[in-house]
C-alpha cells in the first residue's frame, strides 16, 4: 500500500511539471501586453491606470508560471528521495566462507593425508581400496577448496565494488540534494522578484499620476509654490491630462488601524518624487499615541540663487487619528502660520506622500507635495 | 513539434515505467531480509552436522546405516544452506539490478537537467533584456516626471535581482556539470557491483557442485568400508 501511495505521488508530481512554455508564453504575454507602457509614463493618458494593471497582472501570472516551473525542478521525486535515503545491500559477510569451514576442511585433507601415507605401505588389497577411496575423497576436498578460493578471490572483488558503489551513492546523493537546493534558491529569488514587480507598478503609476492629480487641484493648480520668485512647478501640471484614480491603489478607503503606514521616520530620498518646490531634504517624524497623531517636519527646499527667498521649512501639526486612510491635520510653523498637511500612504509599505499648504508669506514656502522613504 | 512532443512522452512514461519498477522493487528488499535469515538458519544448521560429522560416523560400525544416515543427512543440509545462500544472492542481483537502473535514471535525468540549463540562462537573460528595455523608455519619462525615479529605481532593483538570479543558475549549472562525473561514477560502480554479484552466484554454484562431489566420495569412502570390513 505504502508503494502505491509512493507511486501516486511520484505520478502526482511528474504529470505536475509545468514545461517551459507555460511560461514562455506568459513572459511574452507581460512583454506585449504594453511594450510602450513606461514612455507612457512621462506624460499619461486617462487610461494609464487600466495600463498600469494589465501589465502588473501580466507580470504577476508570468511570475507565477516562472516560479511554478522552477519549483517543480527544484523538488526531488518521492521515488529519487527513496533512493536517496536507501543503503547499498552487502551482503559480503554472509557469502564469506566461515572460519569453522575452513578448519574442517583442513582438518579433512590432513587427516586423510596422513591415511593415505600410511596405507600405502599396506599390500592388503582391501585396505588399498579404502587408501584410493580416501584418496578420491582428497581430490575432491581439493577441487572443492579451489573452488571456494575462487569465490573467495571474486568475493574480494565485490566487497570492493560495493564499498565503491556505497561512496558513489553517498557522493550522488549529496550532489543530487545539493542541486535541488540550488533550484529551490532560484526559485525563491523568482519570489523576491515577483514582490518587486508589484512594488513596481505601484510605484510606476504613483510616480506618473503623482503631478496629474495634484494638478487637478484648484489649491495647486497654478505652479507658483511660494510667493515671491521662487520657481515654478518642476512638471507641466496644469497641462497633464488627470488620470483616472489607480485602481490597485485606492487612495481614501477607511482603515483605521493604519496608523503604522505613517507613524515612525521619514525622510526625502534623492530623486524622489515631488511636485511643485523641489526639496533638498525633508524629515519627518510622525507619531500616534491613544489616538492622537503629533508631528514635526523640517525642510529645505531649492531657491533660485538670488531670488532671496528661504528654502526652510518647519512646522508641527497635530490632530485626532482619523478612521479614513489619508489623515489630514493643521500645521502652524514657529511664526504662527496655519496651514494643513496630508498625509498620504504610498503604494509600498515604505512610502509616504505629504501635500501641506499654509497661509501665504513673503519668500516662504507655502505649498508643497513630494514623497518620502520611511528611514 | 509533434516529434518533440511524442519524444518527450516517451521519455516520460520510460521514466514513469522505470520508477514504478523501482518503488515496486521496495518489496523484494523486504523479501531480502526474510532471505537472509532463512540462508543464516541453514548455514548455521549444515555448520552443526558437518563440524561433528566425522565424530558421530566414527562412533558406528562401518556398516551401521546410521553412518550413511549422518553424511546423507548433512549432504542435504549442505544442499539447502547453498539454495538458500543462492535464492539470497539472486535477490540481493535483483535489486542491485534495480540500483543500476535507478542510477542510469538519475544519470540521465541530471543530464537533461544540464542540457536544459542552456534554456533556464537565455531565459534568464531575455527576461533581463526585458527589463533593461523598460529601464531605457522609463529614463526617457523620468526627464519630464521626475517623480518616477523611485519607479526607476525600483526596476533597476529588479533588474540587479534577476542578474543575481542569472548568477546562481549559472553556478548551479557549473555544478551540475562538475556533478555528472559522480553520477558517472555512479553508473559504473553500480554496474561493477552488479558484476560481481552475478560472479559470485556462479560461483556458489560451482561450489555447491564441489561441495557434492565431496560428499559423494565421503559415503563411498564409507560404503567401501563398510564392504572391506564386512561389517565387523
Amino acid at each position: 500500500m505504502r508503494h502505491i501511495s509512493t507511486l501516486l505521488l511520484f505520478a502526482t508530481a511528474l504529470t505536475a511539471q509545468t514545461p517551459r512554455d507555460a511560461y514562455r508564453a506568459a513572459h511574452q504575454a507581460w512583454r506585449q501586453a504594453d511594450p510602450l507602457l513606461e514612455n507612457k509614463a512621462g506624460t499619461p493618458a486617462p487610461e494609464f491606470p487600466v495600463d498600469v494593471q494589465r501589465s502588473a497582472d501580466a507580470a504577476k501570472s508570468f511570475a507565477t508560471a516562472r516560479t511554478a516551473f522552477l519549483a517543480s525542478n527544484a523538488e526531488l521525486s518521492p521515488a529519487q528521495q527513496q533512493w536517496a535515503a536507501e543503503t547499498i545491500v552487502r551482503p559480503q559477510l554472509l557469502l564469506a566462507a566461515s572460519a569453522e569451514e575452513q578448519r574442517m576442511l583442513a582438518n579433512a585433507t590432513q587427516f586423510l593425508s596422513t591415511a593415505v601415507t600410511n596405507f600405502a605401505a599396506v599390500r592388503d588389497p582391501a585396505i588399498q581400496q579404502v587408501r584410493q577411496a580416501m584418496e578420491r575423497e582428497r581430490a575432491a576436498i581439493a577441487a572443492l577448496t579451489e573452488a571456494m578460493s575462487a569465490r573467495r578471490k571474486s568475493l574480494d572483488e565485490a566487497t570492493g565494488a560495493d564499498q565503491d558503489a556505497a561512496r558513489a551513492h553517498d557522493a550522488a546523493v549529496k550532489a543530487l540534494l545539493a542541486g535541488s537546493t540550488a533550484r529551490a534558491q532560484i526559485t525563491d529569488q523568482l519570489r523576491r522578484e515577483a514582490a518587486g514587480w508589484e512594488t513596481y507598478y505601484n510605484l510606476l503609476l504613483e510616480g506618473a499620476t503623482l503631478g496629474s492629480r495634484t494638478s487637478s487641484t484648484p489649491a495647486r493648480a497654478g505652479t507658483a509654490t511660494v510667493a515671491g520668485n521662487l520657481p515654478g512647478p518642476n512638471l507641466p501640471g496644469p497641462n497633464l491630462p488627470a488620470p483616472a484614480k489607480p485602481a490597485a491603489q485606492p487612495r481614501s478607503q477607511g482603515n483605521p488601524s493604519a496608523a503604522a503606514r505613517f507613524t515612525g521616520a521619514w525622510m526625502y530620498a534623492p530623486r524622489g518624487a515631488f511636485f511643485g518646490a523641489q526639496p533638498e531634504t525633508i524629515d519627518l517624524n510622525v507619531s500616534e499615541e491613544n489616538g492622537r497623531v503629533t508631528g514635526t517636519l523640517r525642510g529645505r527646499f531649492v531657491v533660485p540663487a538670488g531670488s532671496g527667498g528661504d528654502p526652510a521649512v518647519q512646522f508641527t501639526f497635530s490632530g485626532e487619528l482619523q478612521t479614513t486612510r489619508n489623515q489630514t491635520f493643521p500645521l502652524q510653523t514657529a511664526d504662527g502660520t496655519a496651514g494643513t498637511v496630508e498625509l498620504i500612504p504610498g503604494g509600498a509599505f515604505n512610502l509616504l506622500e505629504v501635500n501641506f499648504q499654509m497661509a501665504a508669506r513673503t519668500n516662504k514656502i507655502r505649498t508643497a507635495n513630494f514623497v518620502l522613504v520611511k528611514k | 513539434m509533434i516529434r518533440s512532443i511524442l519524444a518527450t512522452g516517451a521519455t516520460f512514461l520510460a521514466t514513469t515505467l522505470f520508477w514504478t519498477g523501482y518503488c515496486s522493487g521496495q518489496s523484494a528488499t523486504n523479501a531480502l531480509a526474510s532471505l537472509e535469515q532463512s540462508a543464516t538458519k541453514t548455514h548455521a544448521d549444515w555448520l552443526r552436522l558437518a563440524t561433528d560429522l566425522e565424530v558421530r560416523v566414527a562412533r558406528v560400525l562401518p556398516c551401521d546405516p546410521v553412518a550413511s544416515a549422518t553424511i546423507e543427512e548433512t549432504t542435504r543440509a549442505s544442499s539447502a544452506r547453498i539454495v538458500a545462500l543462492t535464492a539470497y544472492l539472486n535477490a540481493a542481483t535483483e535489486q542491485a539490478v534495480r540500483d543500476t537502473g535507478a542510477a542510469r535514471q538519475i544519470q540521465q535525468t541530471q543530464r537533461g537537467l544540464l542540457a536544459a540549463s542552456g534554456q533556464e540562462r537565455s531565459d534568464t537573460e531575455l527576461e533581463r533584456a526585458g527589463i533593461e528595455s523598460q529601464i531605457n523608455n522609463l529614463a526617457e519619462s523620468v526627464k519630464k516626471k521626475p517623480s518616477l525615479g523611485p519607479a526607476e529605481d525600483q526596476l533597476k532593483a529588479l533588474e540587479a535581482l534577476v542578474k543575481e538570479r542569472a548568477a546562481t543558475v549559472s553556478r548551479t549549472a557549473d555544478a551540475e556539470q562538475n556533478a555528472l562525473a559522480l553520477y558517472d561514477q555512479l553508473v559504473l560502480a553500480m554496474e561493477r557491483r552488479e558484476k560481481t554479484l552475478r560472479q559470485q552466484v556462479s560461483l556458489l554454484e560451482e561450489e555447491r557442485t564441489k561441495w557434492n562431489g565431496y560428499y559423494t566420495a565421503r559415503l563411498a569412502r564409507a560404503r567401501i568400508e563398510c564392504s572391506v570390513t564386512g561389517g565387523r
